[in-house]
Formats: C-alpha cells, structure tokens, sequence
C-alpha cells in the first residue's frame, strides 16, 4: 500500500510499531474522554431542568432554600467543553485512520487537532488566570478603602 | 523480475515528514505551554487553599456557636485538603503535557527515534490520566445526582 505523501521523510523519523501503539492507545483514550464529557453535559443538563427554579439545602433540621439562575453559565461552559472535545475527536479518529490506512495525510491532520486542541486548553488557562488575578486584585483593594 | 516491496520500505510505514515534523512541534510547543499553565495553575491552586486555611482560623469562633458546622478551623481544613488535591492532580497532568512538549521537540531537533517514542507515551499518559479522572468525576456525579433525587433534596 502506497502512502499519499510525496514529500520526503527529511527528518528520518519513522512512526514505527512502538509509536503506532502509543497513538492508537492515546486515540482510544481521547475518544473515552470525549464520550464521559458528553455524557457529563447531558447530566448537568438534567441535573438543571430537574433543579430549575429551586434548590434545597438540608443543613440538619435547618432548610435553606436558593433560586438558581445559571442557564448562562451552563450553556457556556457546555460549549467551551464541546468545541474541545470536537478537536480531540478529530485527534482520535483521524489519528486511527492514518495509522490504519498508512495514511500520512489523516495522520498529518490529527496531529493538527492535537494542538488546537492543546491550544485551546493554554488559552482557557490564560483567561482564568488572568480573571483570577484581577479577581484578587480587585478584592484586595475593596478591603484596603 | 520485479521485486515485492518489503514491508520495511518506506511505502509500508509512516514518517515524520516535513508538514508532520512541523505539526508535531507546534503541538509540542502549545503541550509545553500547557504544562507550564498548569503547574502554575495547580501552585495556585495550593496557595489558595493555604490563604482560606489561615483566613477560616482568623475568623475565629463565628461558627463555633452553631453546632452543625462545625469548628472554623476544621472548614478551613477541609477547604485547604481540597484545594490542594486539586492543585496537585492539576500539576501531575501538567507535567505529562510538558513531557510530551520537551521530548517531540528534542527528537524532531535530534532525530532521535527513542525519544519521539518516549513523547508519545507521555501524551498517552496525559489522555490516560485525565481519562480516570473523569470517569471517577462522572461516577461522583451520577451518586451525587441519586442521592439528591432520592433523598428528595431537590424539592
């Protein structure tokens, strides 16, 4: 079987049988961590419905009763979660495919949804650090006046 | 006669050509970047958990008086363990990232083959880790979700 890529290995780097395994098992393991996130956004999701309007908490023979109102926060977090996972499912069945198929390209395009996907993950970090610090700025000067 | 190719040819096998050399080194790049974001995030983590310990003991007997709480100090513990342990699964995982990060680039800089293969176990190791842990959050989840709804606690 001929492999579609007309440029040379100018690296002499080969993914051999060790590396091949160690990518069909790191695809294998995305594609779980793909499937577990959906299944824990379906989860927050019933969890939200079932919970809409009001929340009990039992402290004893204490209730203290909240209204919850995170739809946005929900949704968000839901669709930051999903545009990752899609990235990481990219990685995983592109990745498989061109170690299956010998196919340079499929695996040169994996390797690609691999770091956005490690992209997107920096930058998140990024963001809630930088919300982090301003958060505790903001808190210490609210104590210093 | 023509000849069979061998299976050890470069038509059967994959190679880190010049695209796939420069796909994998941004990719290490950006898993270098995330590890160190993480370590820092997971150092945060812990100093955050350490700050609430020391401010729930300056604050004192406020809780004290009522019995179901429990003391201050004890929260502050509880609060301080947790944030630690979060900050330290951060930083393990963080560390598997900047594994992968160091070691593709030194082999695709080298050509070494041994640590383009000991990369890719790192990256492995990072998917496998956070994999578990997932799956023991969402297992948390689903207990946590039946024994709210069983014990009639979202009324």
């Amino acid at each position: 079987m001929q492999t579609d890529s007309h440029s040379p290995a100018i690296f002499e780097l080969r993914i051999d049988e060790t590396a091949k395994h160690h990518l069909l098992t790191m695809a294998s393991w995305g594609l779980i961590i793909g499937i577990v996130a959906i299944i824990k956004y379906i989860l927050s999701v019933i969890e939200y419905i079932q919970t809409r309007n009001r929340v009990n908490y039992q402290f004893g023979d204490i209730t203290v009763s909240t209204e919850r109102n995170n739809l946005g926060g929900m949704i968000f977090t839901i669709s930051i979660g999903l545009l990752v996972n899609y990235f990481l499912y990219q990685f995983s069945s592109l990745t498989k495919r061109g170690i299956t198929n010998l196919s340079q390209v499929d695996l040169n395009r994996g390797f690609a949804s691999l770091r956005t996907y490690f992209a997107i993950i920096g930058v998140l970090i990024i963001i809630a650090l930088c919300l982090g610090t301003l958060g505790i700025l903001m808190s210490g000067m609210n104590l210093t006046n | 006669m023509e000849q069979q190719p061998q299976p050890s040819s470069p038509l059967f096998q994959l190679n880190v050509d010049a695209n796939t050399g420069y796909t994998l080194r941004s990719a290490a790049s950006w898993a270098k970047i995330l590890g160190i974001l993480g370590i820092i995030f997971g150092l945060c983590f812990i100093g955050m958990g350490i700050l609430m310990q020391n401010t729930m003991n300056q604050m004192g007997g406020a809780f004290d008086e009522y019995k179901y709480r429990g003391s201050a100090s004890m929260m502050g513990n509880v609060a301080m363990i947790m944030y630690i342990l979060i900050g330290v699964i951060t930083m393990i995982g963080s560390l598997f990232a900047l594994s992968f990060g160091n070691r593709v680039t030194t082999a695709i800089r080298t050509n070494d083959q041994n640590t383009l293969r000991a990369g890719f176990a790192g990256v492995r190791n990072y998917f496998a880790y956070w994999t578990i842990l997932m799956i023991i959050g969402l297992l948390i989840l689903i207990i946590g979700l039946a024994t709210g709804a069983s014990s009639g606690l979202y009324s």
